[in-house]
């Protein structure tokens, strides 16, 4: 575009000149005004019809060529795209709703495919095509969960595969005032680390239920999602994405919420100093190889990417984050030597001692990459809240997340067949399960108290405490 | 569910918290720089806020005992050789006092070519309304009429001179037309369609835009100044005079009870006639008219709207004769007065 376009754009913007809006057809008013009802900021509300109306007439010589019967739905697309792009923590639901409903309409126009080719005009074709480009890339999508493409027409030449050289093993590279480089290429900013409470605690031993001794060593991570305001990766966003994640850091860090914090750009942040316990997982459960541990706090990392949980649709990741987020499990994993079995996503070890229900925080209950991060699918797992505890699970859970994952059912076919086995039924049984869980839980939290104070307890408030 | 996440609830909360707390973070304004006001708004945690001063002044002879005084009761001023200028709210009430007219560093919605000092005043009473930016940068949206016919030269000089001034404050000044901040203001629940009317001290501005989009600007030379000098002159008395008791008490619902009264009322309806003529006219021969779905709503703002029984009057000239388009609402903005300051505030958030 040259200068004076520019200039006549800006113009335009300001209203300081006038261009011709009869483009914008009463069906596309329509559409976007059906949007703008739960836009309460004027502003914002500004920006969604601004961006709306750039958009449709950066299309206004394609939109003539779609089918007159297509046109609203390109103009609800168009508007869902409009809504993805507000900004302010306010608009969060706004823009979770319409990146649901882009994603759906994506799958329909990927299933409608075929009867494109057969009866749609080439101008549909064309447009669908600069749709797509145009559309904003938000989240990353795992290799191993993205959908099958459709068979190429012709044979072509495979592409030979990529073969990287990876170091045998992961040291220290480099480090500096404010961060540290590692062979695998994972680069942490240590500039707001912090040493906290020192990590103590206490673990059950499953089968004669004794407490074991107390141990100082990191043996698991739990991933989270911050839950924060989330804002499309685009230019015009910059300095509100680098606020957001510079506020997020300080917050964290006040709280001491996660050791290690992955910003959208994929920066990783330590927050706590490996040695330390975080708040983040206070009531949550998870046992392997015979150890049960009731307050992850201190025997696991806590990680957690600057993100939303979405039970439905793409990866609530961006690329970067889910590049440092392998990276910074297979650092961590080496380093401290951590079964793969211990890392866990904090949906399915979040757990709510007084209603005796699992899922209370519900980040990560689905859709975590754990094959991406090369470990084992801990969602096909019989969690111990389930199978040692007796938990269940309510409505709200289910409107979360939809259907639990796998790993409860098998638990709850595994106590099922228990309680017949011992002739009861799977309440009185479940209800004696929970019983275990607060002796267990005040032996762990005693133990602990014993040689450090306040260590197991879970705070009253923070990450995980539940 | 919603207490399922309270923690991460909390993190967001701290993150707007902290946002709030950053010092590094400025506050976008929206000046309208009207011939007869300047107004200033800003958002704040609770709303609005809006602050104004009158864009006039009055020089007076200097002595060391007039210095003193205006020094002792905050009268802003500045020397200018052998004159102490007086500026801003209390121009007025030496006007009045010595009986004489104030005089506007703009005239007709642009900077006074006629006033060798306009605009030194003009920025001594912004200064006084507006603080430096926090940040460098900070965007602020300024309020500017349409270019008249044979006037764009002119418009260019103001629009250019005011974003200078704003520049050296510190801000990004962008500016915005007056008729549409109006919209901005005002028509948010109807997506920003409809006419927007700002009905100022030199000029009325129109602007009638879709969707946030303009569609059609214009202004008109008329606006309070002219009633205020009209009916002076019919009357025999300071236009500063009649501004005042316009603003006051001035009702239009209300048969006029003596000579000042019917003047008043006689000039408002040839300044409402003539704002609904050039409307209607302009909206006629427009050939960019939105094909809207359905009737548009006007709302008018501004200073010159404000007396009781305006929006009758415009109603009563709406309705002579058939208007191109259908209209849904004729209303007057809840606060005439800043709705133009409001608008550019939206302006300048969205520019933000």
């Amino acid at each position: 575009m040259d200068p004076s376009a520019q200039e006549r754009r800006r113009a335009l913007e300001k209203g300081l000149v006038c261009e011709d809006p009869r483009e914008l057809s009463p069906e596309f008013a329509r559409s976007v005004e059906g949007l703008t009802r739960d836009i309460k900021d004027p502003v914002e509300r500004l920006r969604f019809l601004r961006n709306s109306t750039k958009t449709i007439r950066q299309l206004e010589d394609q939109i003539p060529k779609v089918p007159p019967a297509a046109r609203p739905l390109v103009y609800k697309y168009l508007g869902w795209r409009g809504l993805t792009m507000l900004k302010g923590d306010k608009a969060a639901g706004i823009r979770r709703v319409a990146r649901g409903k882009i994603a759906a309409l994506q799958i329909g126009i990927v299933l409608a495919g075929a009867s494109l080719l057969l009866g749609a005009s080439y101008g549909t074709l064309r447009l669908a095509t600069s749709l797509g480009r145009r559309t904003p890339t938000v989240e990353a999508r795992v290799h191993a969960e993205a959908p099958a493409k459709a068979p190429p027409r012709s044979t072509p030449t495979p592409e030979p595969e990529v073969l990287t050289q990876r170091p045998n093993s992961i040291w220290l590279v480099e480090q500096g005032r404010d961060y540290e480089l590692y062979s695998n290429g994972l680069r942490i900013d240590t500039s707001q680390r912090v040493k906290g409470t020192r990590r103590s605690y206490a673990l059950i031993d499953e089968a004669s239920g004794n407490v074991l001794p107390l141990s100082s060593e990191p043996v698991g991570i739990v991933f989270h999602t911050t839950e924060s305001d989330i804002l499309s990766l685009e230019p015009e966003n910059n300095s509100s994405l680098l606020r957001n994640s510079k506020n997020l850091v300080a917050y964290v860090k006040r709280h001491e919420f996660y050791h290690y914090l992955i910003d959208r750009f994929g920066r990783v942040y330590q927050i706590l100093n490996d040695d330390s316990r975080a708040n983040h997982a206070g009531f949550a459960v998870w046992a392997n190889a015979g150890k049960v541990y009731m307050n992850l706090n201190h025997a696991f990392f806590g990680v957690s990417f600057e993100s939303r949980f979405a039970p439905e649709g793409p990866l609530p990741l961006t690329e970067a984050q889910l590049q440092a987020g392998r990276l910074l499990t297979e650092h961590l994993v080496r380093r401290y030597d951590i079964d793969p079995k211990l890392c866990v996503a904090h949906g399915i070890v979040s757990v709510n001692p007084k209603t005796r229900k699992i899922g209370h925080h519900v980040d990560w209950a689905k859709n975590f990459p754990f094959k991406t991060f090369g470990l084992p699918d801990a969602y096909e797992v019989e969690p111990a809240s389930v199978r040692l505890f007796g938990f269940g699970y309510d409505d709200d859970l289910a409107k979360a997340i939809g259907e639990p994952w796998p790993g409860v059912f098998k638990a709850e076919a595994e106590l099922q067949k228990d309680a017949l086995k011992s002739g009861q039924s799977t309440d009185a049984l479940k209800q004696t399960l929970t019983r275990r869980f607060d002796l267990w839980f005040e032996e762990q939290s005693q133990a602990t108290k014993s040689t450090t104070s306040s260590l197991i307890t879970p705070a009253p408030a923070g990450p995980g405490v539940n | 569910m919603d207490d399922r996440k309270d923690h991460l609830w909390k993190v967001q909360e701290g993150s707007e918290q902290a946002a709030a707390e950053d010092p590094s973070r400025g506050t976008p304004l929206g000046v309208d720089v009207g011939t007869s006001k300047i107004v200033a708004a800003r958002r704040r945690t609770r709303g609005t806020e809006t602050s104004m001063q009158l864009n006039a002044f009055i020089p007076v002879p200097f002595s060391r005992f007039t210095e003193t005084i205006l020094g002792q009761n905050e009268i802003p001023y500045f020397r200018d050789g052998d004159e102490l200028i007086i500026f801003g709210g209390a121009t007025e009430r030496f006007a009045n006092m010595f009986n004489v007219e104030t005089r506007r560093p703009m005239a007709d919605g642009l900077l006074n070519p006629k006033e060798r000092m306009g605009t030194v005043v003009l920025e001594s009473i912004m200064r006084g309304l507006i603080p430096k930016a926090k940040v460098q940068g900070e965007v602020l949206s300024f309020s500017v009429p349409a270019a008249s016919e044979g006037r764009e030269a002119e418009l260019v000089y103001h629009e250019a001179s005011l974003r200078r001034f704003f520049e050296t404050l510190g801000y990004r000044a962008v500016a915005i037309n007056e008729g549409l901040a109006v919209i901005f203001s005002e028509l948010e629940d109807q997506n920003f369609t409809g006419i927007g009317i700002s009905c100022g001290g030199g000029m009325c501005n129109v602007a009638l835009a879709y969707l946030s989009i303009p569609s059609l600007l214009f202004g008109i030379s008329k606006g309070g100044d002219y009633i205020d000098n009209s009916v002076g002159s019919v009357v025999d008395e300071p236009a500063t005079r009649i501004k005042t008791i316009k603003e006051e008490k001035l009702d239009l619902t209300k048969a006029p009870a003596d000579k000042l009264e019917k003047a008043l009322h006689i000039y408002y309806e040839d300044l409402v006639e003539s704002l609904v003529d050039s409307i209607r006219k302009a909206v006629a021969k427009a050939d960019k008219l939105p094909r809207a779905h359905r009737p548009l709503p006007i709302v008018i703002a501004g200073g010159t709207a404000k007396p009781k029984g305006f929006k009758e009057l415009f109603e009563r000239a709406m309705k002579a004769k058939p208007f191109p388009v259908d209209i849904s609402e004729i209303r007057v903005a809840a606060d005439p007065v800043t709705a133009t300051a409001r608008g550019a505030l939206i302006a300048a958030l969205y520019e933000k």
